[in-house]
């Protein structure tokens, strides 16, 4: 098994799908990534000028979104794929809108690497955007439906960026009409619970050197999303499911 | 009486204090412990500060627990994040105590600004508790930022009686502007007793009654900050 660190994200794909973790983390076969999450992607690369470059344009912001899209979905066979590009222009000018008063971040796509004593791996992320001087890190998420509060995957990920406790960490929320800013609370708590799910794959990888082993204490929820798609028939075919 | 720290700071008879920035309740003083170098090796020189004290404190990163300062060897400690499972007392010298770090400001912090203060003696404990609910209270308005504390009156307070009379002078901490944490990077020296003593050991674990909020608050951008000292 090649697992020499952990991220919030697999933390999080271990807590909310142990057989997808183990498809994709101890057999190694990583499922494609769909148009949500390279719409992400692409909606961060626009905001990010934006911000750094106050003088750059709407459009221009816009337009370096799209083409990093485009780019990332290129070889997509995502059937999502125009529906989502359409949501872009109104995420990157509502994110411009809402965080640009902010005024030019200090980092972007900063490393953040944590590694407690005791932890075999160390926990390792990226921040969208950090205000040193104001103490500040904000995490933009787009979503096609507004949360009412932060989702708990994303309080994890973020308590992960706010490496101090009084580090003011938000995250924003762009769909294509609406955007929302919400304040990070209890993050030492959330950072803590990223820890004993950290804890806990190491506990689990232990149990076994062989990836194989791994099929055998576990079973895919078809129902889930995460077993949509060709993600389906990999299923079975490891599972027998 | 448990307290803000999770034991009593009630008054009993002092303690020690101990590196780098030593609060002496006893005398009702603050030393900067700086190590300098004599005919024999280094020793550790204490410059007095107490009139010019004035320090961003690490709040954030008080560690809890233990202490046994004894005298002619290092310093036991047994600490945790405040906020968990105080750990098991590791012997009946240790007692219960804080540790923080802290930066000097230009008037009294010499060479190497950015220090560790630990004490266990309750004027001690007591004046940070008391500036810790300062702390508590104006860090929302203040994020991103650490307090920077003052000392602005020593109490004396009288303890034991007839021939075992003491007495300690209990400092009252005021919290005379916030300060971005800069260069005050905390260096945990508590992980192992995180490791196995704190929540995230489920033997030692102590549970929240309820699990954490995420967070539904909206906000937006804040308002520009003034200039500080601690830049």
């Amino acid at each position: 098994m090649n697992i020499e660190r952990h991220s919030p994200s697999s933390l999080n794909l271990f807590a909310a799908s142990p057989a997808m973790f183990v498809l994709e983390r101890v057999l190694n076969l990583k499922q494609p990534v769909g148009a949500p999450a390279h719409r992400g992607t692409a909606v961060k690369a626009g905001v990010a000028q934006g911000l750094l470059a106050p003088e750059a344009t709407l459009d221009a912001c816009v337009e370096t979104a799209t083409v990093k899209y485009d780019t990332l979905m290129a070889l997509s066979p995502d059937q999502r794929k125009e529906k989502y590009r359409a949501g872009i222009p109104g995420m990157v000018s509502q994110a411009l809108d809402e965080l640009r008063p902010y005024g030019a971040p200090s980092g972007t796509q900063g490393f953040v690497t944590w590694h407690p004593e005791g932890l075999r791996h160390p926990i390792v992320g990226y921040y969208d955007f950090m205000w040193a001087d104001s103490g500040l890190i904000i995490d933009l998420k787009t979503s096609e439906k507004m949360p009412s509060e932060i989702k708990i995957a994303h309080a994890r990920q973020v308590s992960l960026y706010a490496m101090s406790d009084n580090m003011d960490a938000r995250l924003t929320y762009a769909t294509p009409k609406k955007i929302t800013t919400f304040r990070l609370e209890n993050v030492r708590e959330h950072r803590e619970a990223l820890l004993r799910i950290a804890r806990n794959v190491e506990e689990f990888l232990s149990l076994s050197e062989d990836p194989q082993y791994f099929l055998k204490i576990t079973a895919p929820d078809l129902d889930s999303f995460y077993w949509d798609g060709p993600a389906r028939q990999v299923a079975y075919e490891h599972w027998r499911i | 009486m448990s307290n803000v720290f999770g034991f009593s700071t009630e008054p009993t008879p002092a303690s020690d204090f101990l590196p780098i920035i030593k609060i002496d309740a006893r005398a009702g003083k603050i030393f900067r412990m700086d190590r300098v170098a004599g005919a024999d090796g280094f020793f550790n020189e204490p410059v007095e500060i107490t009139q010019s004290f004035k320090a961003l404190a690490d709040f954030e990163n008080i560690e809890t627990g233990w202490i046994d300062f004894a005298a002619g060897s290092a310093p036991s400690f047994a600490l945790v994040p405040m906020g968990t499972r105080i750990p098991e007392r590791p012997s009946e010298r240790h007692k219960n105590g804080i540790r923080f770090m802290l930066k000097l400001a230009k008037e009294c912090g010499g060479d190497k600004p950015i220090r560790e203060v630990a004490g266990t003696s309750k004027a001690f404990l007591s004046g940070i508790e008391a500036v810790y609910k300062l702390y508590q209270a104006g860090k929302a308005a203040n994020p991103g930022k650490l307090p920077v504390i003052t000392v602005t009156k020593w109490t004396p307070v009288k303890s034991g009686s007839g021939a075992q009379t003491s007495t300690n002078y209990h400092p009252t901490f005021a919290i005379v502007a916030w300060a971005p944490r800069g260069d005050l990077a905390f260096v945990p020296k508590t992980a192992a007793a995180t490791t196995t003593q704190s929540s995230s050991s489920p033997a030692g674990s102590s549970p929240p009654a309820s699990p954490p909020s995420t967070g539904s608050t909206q906000v937006k951008a804040p308002m520009a900050d003034a200039d500080s000292d601690f830049g």
